[in-house]
């Protein structure tokens, strides 16, 4: 297998074959539109990471918490964002479950990494020390509420001894705040530009912010008709909108993920199909995605009868367009969306009640029966919060269901056994309690 | 047939113990406890065919059957399956209808259920990945200790200077009462240290689903004086437990006959 006309790292050369597999059999497939859409964008961004390498593009390393937005306003053609955790995503989407994760979580340990690191960080620690991703000339990296991103960012920075920089993601956002990080948007541009002698273009920023909007605007669009009841496309789709969004933001690729997604889903509900055969249970799945294994919304759904219309990082990524009018106006929009639509920054930077009052809104607009804490071991601030959603919870006369998992490990909690778990719980909890109302 | 003279039954095939038990309206009119075996489907047929005889009663007599436990899809003659997680509820919502907190401490795996005040399951909690908080837990240190599960609740009320078992980890902690073996600390200051150890890892557990009274406890484990002392200690709380006549083991059969009495 080569890519590009080459031969590259067997773990990329195996996802892109899975990637052409996949797209031979939903080629034929013309109802299924997301699969078609995100395999042909993870394609794409395959093909950018080695036509990098060949092209000598100066790579920047950014963790995902870095606005890609923002990275478009540099030449595409001279340089290369890489978003460390891409690796371990692409992986998730194509990979057989698990197993490339598993080895380079242990290539990380191994190299001296604790395994109480999130396993995200520790398989993007692990993809550098094997050598398996391009390596950096720069870095740039915002501060998370994470502590194991915290160790990622500063690993980078000591392995690398690339020039970096690191800039400070504030408590909360208010408008001082959001022009405080705008400002420092302004020195990184500065130094990516000394650094990488590449220029900034703001007329290329605006395209780039116009492209994040129209994202936007049909990611909203798609998240109204998942309120819809009864759902009708299913929720493996929703499981990669934020890891999709996040990494795609300000280019053309989001841009139609979100059309393909949105347009499907308006098509299935046209036709009337039912994500589930017979009664749904509707589940508010608030914490990281399954994403070991993604087949296993389809057992929810198959099994469980359990839909998800709306999970934790699929509610926040349709939240807030740029103003693309002026420089300020850009440089504070995607400053106010690294503080606010990210991952972690946007639940828990700030006060708690930011991350119940997502829950209460998220599980009244989407109708739950029931909410889902997938406890993702790495992730101690969700775990820090988690008995806030269980009072949150009670109040809203709704059930709660919360196990320990690995969102990419599947050694730490076999998908088996949150299977066994979900169906006991779907069973003796939630049917009787939606049957008493 | 009026509804006083309708039988049912319950099949509970768990990872240690098996159980069936028969029951006609509210009356339990026989149980029978044996071990598991490498055969779940053999041993439901055999506790089932044992608590009828017991029972007097013929088979075909038995209107709708209930199996439940781990083994439950190997009870081939049961009319339904039912978690084992409904079926302590119901069992000891049953026997104790001001119930609040179940838990159920089985040979490998340890629950804690919460129910509503209609008897209703609101949520539950359980450790089957750690053999810690477990009656894998007591076995293991009763071979140790030399001394059966059922003398360690005496044991532990001769105690007067109760260890500390750091380790919560079973197999740790069986390397470390070995220790205390070997330093001649008494037997009895070993096993009380041990129920305090389970019943640490059992608190963690009935913590994530809240602790409401009143407080049971079900499973094999519950016949150990000890744990349930342990357990009042640690919890603050007094457990409730069943009076005489109901073994604390048979709970989880005595729900499935329970359910299956409201399907017929």
């Amino acid at each position: 297998m080569t890519i590009l006309g080459r031969e590259r790292w067997p773990i990329w050369e195996e996802a892109y074959e899975s990637i052409e597999i996949l797209q031979d059999i939903f080629s034929e497939e013309s109802e299924d539109r997301t699969h078609t859409a995100v395999l042909k964008i993870y394609r794409d961004y395959i093909d950018n990471v080695f036509s990098a390498i060949d092209k000598g593009k100066k790579i920047i390393y950014g963790n995902f918490a870095v606005p890609g937005t923002l990275m478009r306003g540099f030449d595409t053609e001279k340089i290369f964002w890489y978003q460390l955790e891409a690796l371990p995503v692409i992986q998730s989407l194509v990979g057989e479950p698990g197993v490339w994760n598993a080895k380079l979580a242990d290539a990380a340990e191994a190299s001296g990494i604790a395994p109480e690191i999130c396993s995200v960080d520790r398989i993007a620690h692990g993809s550098y020390v094997e050598g398996i991703v391009p390596m950096p000339d720069v870095g740039f990296y915002l501060t998370t509420p994470c502590d194991s991103q915290t160790c990622l960012v500063n690993n980078m920075v000591a392995l690398t001894k690339k020039p970096t920089i690191v800039i400070d993601m504030p408590y909360s956002a208010e408008p001082e705040q959001i022009r405080y990080v705008a400002r420092q948007f302004r020195d990184v541009i500065a130094f990516l530009e000394d650094a990488l002698s590449v220029e900034f273009d703001f007329d290329r920023l605006r395209r780039a912010c116009e492209i994040y909007n129209e994202m936007i605007e049909t990611v909203a669009d798609w998240a109204e008709l998942r309120r819809v009841v009864p759902a009708s496309q299913p929720c493996e789709t929703l499981s990669i909108m934020a890891a999709v969004v996040t990494v795609f933001s300000g280019h053309q690729n989001g841009v139609d993920y979100a059309r393909a997604t949105f347009q499907e889903h308006k098509e299935f509900i046209e036709k009337g199909y039912k994500a589930v055969e017979g009664d749904e249970v509707r589940a508010i799945w608030y914490g990281d995605p399954f994403w070991s294994d993604l087949n296993f919304y389809n057992w929810l759904e198959k099994e469980c009868k359990v839909t998800v219309p709306m999970d934790m990082f699929g509610f926040f990524t349709a939240q807030y367009l740029i103003d693309a009018t002026t420089e300020e106006g850009m440089l504070e929009g995607i400053a106010y969306n690294a503080l606010r639509n990210f991952p972690m920054t946007k639940q828990l930077l700030g006060s708690a009640e930011d991350y119940l009052s997502d829950y209460r809104t998220l599980c009244r607009l989407y109708q739950a029966d029931f909410g889902i804490i997938p406890g993702h071991l790495g992730c101690t601030h969700a775990w820090g919060v988690s008995g806030l959603v269980r009072e949150e919870s009670e109040r809203l006369g709704i059930p709660l269901l919360e196990f320990e998992f690995d969102m990419l490990d599947p050694r730490i909690t076999p998908r088996d056994d949150v299977e066994i778990l979900i169906k006991n719980y779907v069973n003796d909890i939630v049917v009787p309690f939606k049957n008493s109302w | 047939m009026n509804n006083d003279s309708i039988i049912t039954a319950g099949v509970d095939i768990g990872s240690t113990a098996s159980k069936a038990l028969i029951m006609r309206a509210e009356d339990v009119l026989s149980f029978v406890i044996g071990p598991s075996s490498v055969n779940p489907a053999r041993t439901a047929e055999t506790v089932f065919a044992d608590s009828c005889e017991k029972a007097g009663i013929e088979k075909d007599e038995v209107r709708y059957i209930i199996g439940t436990g781990y083994g439950r899809a190997k009870v081939l003659f049961a009319d339904e399956n039912v978690s084992e997680i409904s079926c302590h509820a119901a069992g000891a919502h049953h026997l104790m209808p001001d119930v609040r907190t179940v838990i159920d401490i089985g040979g490998q795996d340890c629950k804690a259920i919460s129910i509503d005040d209609n008897g209703r399951l609101r949520n539950f909690a359980m450790n089957d990945k750690c053999a810690a908080g477990t009656g894998r837990f007591i076995e293991m240190m009763s071979r140790i200790l030399e001394v059966t599960v059922e003398e360690m609740g005496n044991l532990d009320e001769q105690s007067s200077s109760p260890v500390v078992i750091s380790n919560v980890c079973s197999v740790f902690a069986e390397s470390e009462v070995i220790n205390l073996v070997n330093e001649d600390i008494k037997v009895e200051d070993i096993i009380k240290g041990l129920h305090r150890s389970l019943t640490n890892r059992v608190a963690v557990i009935v913590n994530r689903v809240g602790l409401r009274e009143t407080i049971t406890v079900t499973g094999g484990v519950a016949k150990n004086a000890g744990v349930i002392r342990a357990l009042n200690e640690k919890l603050g709380i007094e457990i409730k437990t069943f009076d005489n006549s109901m073994d604390p083991q048979i709970v989880g059969a005595l729900g499935a006959a329970v359910l299956a009495k409201k399907k017929v």
